[in-house]
């Protein structure tokens, strides 16, 4: 099944009668399907989402994020959007607005079968109402003993009583460490405060990792340089270049607009070698004309030597990938011994990776864990 | 002196799902032939897209056509254009094409095996420096036997080699690297049990058995693959997997296709060899093998042979009592009107041969006594279809039977291969209303819509695995000696009996009535698929 869903049915209705009025949603969503189809619908629920936004416009992007999630994994979307911090808005966080909501069912054609694929979305905005209210209001709108989906949309604290709450109530919790004010106002070359603000929100990365909740926690950010990792780790699958790892001394990263990615990076880099500041690291900033994400990786040694030894870098425009290495095989200039078209990055292919990961990620840990030390800019 | 040992990658922690094989170097013996053009080409392809080959890794190809490498890649890239739905992305293809190499030769040239190590050590100086080899056979199989002696001969076989032949190549690897060699052989192996050993034989002249890799492309389909994962690693069904609750089993191989353009082949084969002796009785090996002490590939392997060699063996009257094999007649195939067998391009006008075999056999061990498998595998069916089906016994106690709509159908596990990669679990349920009616409903999990990805072609997976030398979804020597010892008491009697025992089917239907009858007078039926 491809694409966002068409809806089919769109009702506001009283939030205690979400779920009876969603029996109704579905009653007409079936008859409409016999009456212009000539046959019923499947509808279908495998996940629950919960997207907590901070603004209606913010949420609208989620909801379109999830809606292409959800065209795989059918489910029912529960979006709440929480206006603190935004100007005018309630300083409480993911609190009701009201006491009602916006019901919706989405159908999409199933490819093999031919068959239309129903699923369907609750969509409260906050303000107004208590932060207990809307938890509670959250969880009797959750379909029982279906894995929960939390989506934390833009910067978050790890002390924040609501972001708390949802990895308490979500199996798997998405935050973007990447989505700091910094990185979201798009690349600013020479601006030192971005590096500081990823360095920062590592910070309440590892407070909230260290959370006593039920949810796996997983950075979009994270998943974003899982390209660049494997490209690295491959690079030193060659058992003569495992030979050179005592002999580094420097890595420099370069990016556009994606601090956070860039001390991940190094920090995960480092945390490969064993422990802090085991190499040097200098991260840079780029500006790609709008183009977001790693742009350059390079490993150094402990000479003096004016070229890399290895060397990842990303052609502009494009999700291509080099790995280049000097001096192999007697031969001293610079040889691209692989290039690579990674996998888009879209966030719900993103949401996706995160779902089907069933272990905790230790090496994301360490990593996080070591960004003070790696990032010494 | 002691032995250093190199440290594991550090950089490979926590990417553990994505394994990287090591940089190497690829030959395929018959590059230009049918199963590379329509398989091996895009599999690796897709391979290089999606970064699962390593980096350094090369593709030489090796045939009879005069060509040089870029001619070599125009065609690879024609195959791809193809092949492939969705197409051929620049970006890929030009990383792609930078590792594909054209060495011509014909197959029982000795001087073409020194140009290929000569060339192969060249490339693998230039791109990847571990002297690492993969030798594909996708030649026709009559060309092994050169193949094998031409790579050992040339030094090529990375083994001990044979003591009274002197090798005359180059190694290709760095001074101290080594490197692998491993060679990978496309089915058929052998035509019977004494030719497959002596294929083994040859092979063993030049290679050890962990340098061997017997490929039947089924093994790689993740719903094979998935019969062990659904089995064990679910505590629901394991304890059902047994004589006390198994009432029979059924595997079906069906195609829809004739034999084509490969009627002279399949004169020589047959439905019992092309498919039987490898395809459906690997399946039926994952059915039956006890669980492995561990998912090592000789643990796995061990209980698959264990499970084949436990097969209850068929000869004389009983072959004629359990095993009807067929032949189709003319008929009509998805609405369109198909020729017989016999009157198919390269096939003779009174052949015997049959395209469709059904049996009842029974593995003898603790688990499986007195359970029927009932088999059958057989071309010009009304659909291509591949499923292993486990028919469950009725409960003790039919407590509603009586003005319930009649017995309850009994529990059915379907483990759907092909072409709609799935498991389905019939199970009875209470039709709604003031009666108590049972009716069978279906729980259906599709591997194309629940987990939103493609699944990778078997070829992809098995590429990638004997590339990182994982030889667990390859069959082994006593493997495959189980299969055609089974296969070969069956042939036997087919070769003794007369003409009778053929019997016709209309193109279009499920076999012929014998097989349906074979089913029928145990009480059961064949599955509708």
């Amino acid at each position: 099944m491809k694409g966002e869903g068409v809806p089919v049915f769109v009702r506001e209705v009283p939030l205690s009668a979400v779920s009876q009025e969603l029996e109704s949603a579905w009653s007409a969503t079936d008859e409409e399907s016999r009456r212009s189809r000539g046959e019923g619908m499947l509808r279908l629920r495998e996940l629950n989402y919960v997207v907590c936004a901070r603004t209606e416009a913010e949420a609208e992007v989620a909801r379109a994020t999830v809606g292409r999630l959800m065209g795989e994994r059918p489910g029912r979307v529960v979006v709440l959007v929480d206006t603190a911090g935004v100007p005018g808005g309630d300083p409480a966080a993911c609190r009701l607005q009201s006491t009602s909501a916006s019901i919706a069912t989405r159908c999409l054609l199933d490819g093999g079968s031919g068959q239309r694929v129903c699923s369907e979305e609750v969509v409260v905005v906050a303000s107004g109402e208590e932060a207990r209210a809307a938890r509670t209001a959250v969880f009797g709108l959750l379909v029982p003993d279906l894995p929960v989906l939390g989506r934390w949309i833009g910067s978050f604290s790890a002390d924040d009583e609501t972001l708390l709450w949802l990895g308490e109530a979500a199996d798997h919790l998405v935050v973007d460490t990447g989505a700091g004010p910094a990185d979201v106002g798009g690349p600013v070359p020479g601006r030192r405060d971005a590096l500081a603000d990823a360095i920062e929100t590592m910070r309440d990365m590892r407070v909230l990792l260290d959370a006593p909740m039920r949810a796996r926690v997983h950075d979009l950010s994270w998943l974003r340089i899982e390209p660049w990792r494997l490209m690295m780790a491959e690079l030193f699958d060659d058992p003569s270049r495992r030979r050179l790892i005592p002999d580094i001394g420097r890595l420099s990263v370069r990016h556009a607009g994606a601090s956070g990615q860039a001390v991940l990076y190094a920090a995960w880099f480092d945390s490969r070698l064993g422990g802090v500041g085991s190499v040097s690291v200098d991260i840079q900033e780029e500006s790609r004309g709008g183009e977001v994400g790693l742009v350059q990786v390079e490993v150094w040694d402990r000479s003096d030597r004016d070229t890399p030894q290895l060397s990842l870098s990303r052609r502009p425009h494009s999700r291509v990938i080099s790995a280049r290495v000097t001096g192999e095989h007697g031969r001293g200039q610079e040889v691209t011994i692989k290039t690579l078209e990674t996998p888009s990055d879209e966030e719900w292919l993103l949401l996706r990776r995160a779902l089907e990961s069933t272990r905790p990620d230790p090496v994301f840990r360490q990593a996080v864990g070591l960004v003070g030390a790696a990032s010494s800019a | 002196m002691g032995v250093v040992t190199l440290p594991e990658n550090p950089f490979r922690e926590g990417l553990e799902l994505r394994r990287s094989p090591e940089a190497s170097t690829m030959v395929i013996f018959g590059a230009t032939g049918d199963l590379s053009r329509r398989k091996l080409l895009p599999s690796l392809y897709v391979m290089h897209r999606q970064g699962v080959l390593p980096a350094g890794f090369s593709l030489i190809g090796f045939a009879r056509r005069p060509w040089d490498d870029g001619e070599f890649r125009a065609y690879v890239r024609e195959s791809l254009e193809e092949g492939l739905q969705e197409g051929v992305e620049p970006a890929a293809w030009s990383g792609f094409e930078e590792a594909l190499f054209f060495t011509p030769g014909e197959f029982d040239e000795p001087e073409a095996y020194v140009g290929l190590a000569s060339l192969t050590a060249e490339i693998d100086g230039r791109r990847a420096g571990t002297g690492n080899r993969l030798f594909y056979l996708a030649a026709p199989p009559s060309s092994y036997p050169a193949i094998i002696d031409g790579l050992g001969r040339a030094g090529l076989g990375g083994g001990e080699g044979r003591p009274d032949v002197e090798t005359v190549g180059v190694t290709g690897a760095e001074p101290g690297r080594g490197g692998w060699a491993r060679v990978v052989v496309e089915k058929p192996f052998g035509h019977d049990r004494s030719s497959a050993a002596r294929l083994n034989g040859q092979l063993k002249e030049w290679f050890r058995e962990e340098q061997i890799f017997r490929i039947d492309h089924y093994l790689g389909k993740e719903t094979v693959q998935n019969i062990l994962v659904f089995r064990l690693a679910n505590g629901i069904f394991e304890p059902v997997w047994n004589r006390e609750w198994v009432d029979h089993v059924q595997i079906t191989v069906a195609e829809d296709l004739g034999v084509g353009g490969r009627g002279p082949y399949f004169e020589e084969t047959g439905n019992m060899r092309d498919m039987v002796q490898n395809h459906v009785l690997q399946l039926l090996a994952l059915v039956a093998m006890e669980p492995p002490a561990s998912f090592e590939p000789d643990a796995v392997r061990d209980e698959r042979a264990k499970a084949l060699r436990a097969l209850r063996p068929l000869s004389g009257a009983q072959v004629d009592g359990d095993v009807i094999r067929g032949q189709y007649s003319p008929g009509y195939v998805g609405g369109e009107p198909v020729l017989g067998y016999r009157e198919e391009s390269g096939v003779a006008s009174e052949s015997d041969v049959e395209t469709f075999v059904a049996m009842r056999v029974f593995v003898d061990s603790w688990r499986w006594a007195g359970v029927p498998f009932y088999v059958r595998a057989g071309k010009r069916m009304p659909r291509r279809a591949t499923e292993i089906a486990i028919q469950f016994k009725q409960p003790p106690l039919l407590l509603f039977g009586e003005g319930a709509g009649g017995e309850p159908e009994p529990n059915v596990l379907a483990l759907h291969i092909q072409p709609d990669e799935g498991i389905t679990l019939k199970v009875g349920s209470k039709l709604p209303g003031p009666s108590i009616d049972v009716h069978p409903v279906h729980m259906d999990f599709r591997y194309g819509t629940s987990f939103g990805r493609r699944s990778p072609e078997a070829y992809e997976r098995l590429l990638l695995d004997s590339l990182l030398g994982d030889s667990t979804l390859f069959s082994r020597e006593d493997s495959v000696d189980a299969g055609w010892s089974f296969v070969d008491r069956i042939r036997a009697r087919w070769e003794e009996s007369d003409r009778s025992s053929l019997h016709v089917y209309e193109a279009g239907s499920w076999g012929p009535q014998a097989a349906a009858d074979l089913v029928r007078r145990d009480g059961r039926r064949w599955r509708r698929l």
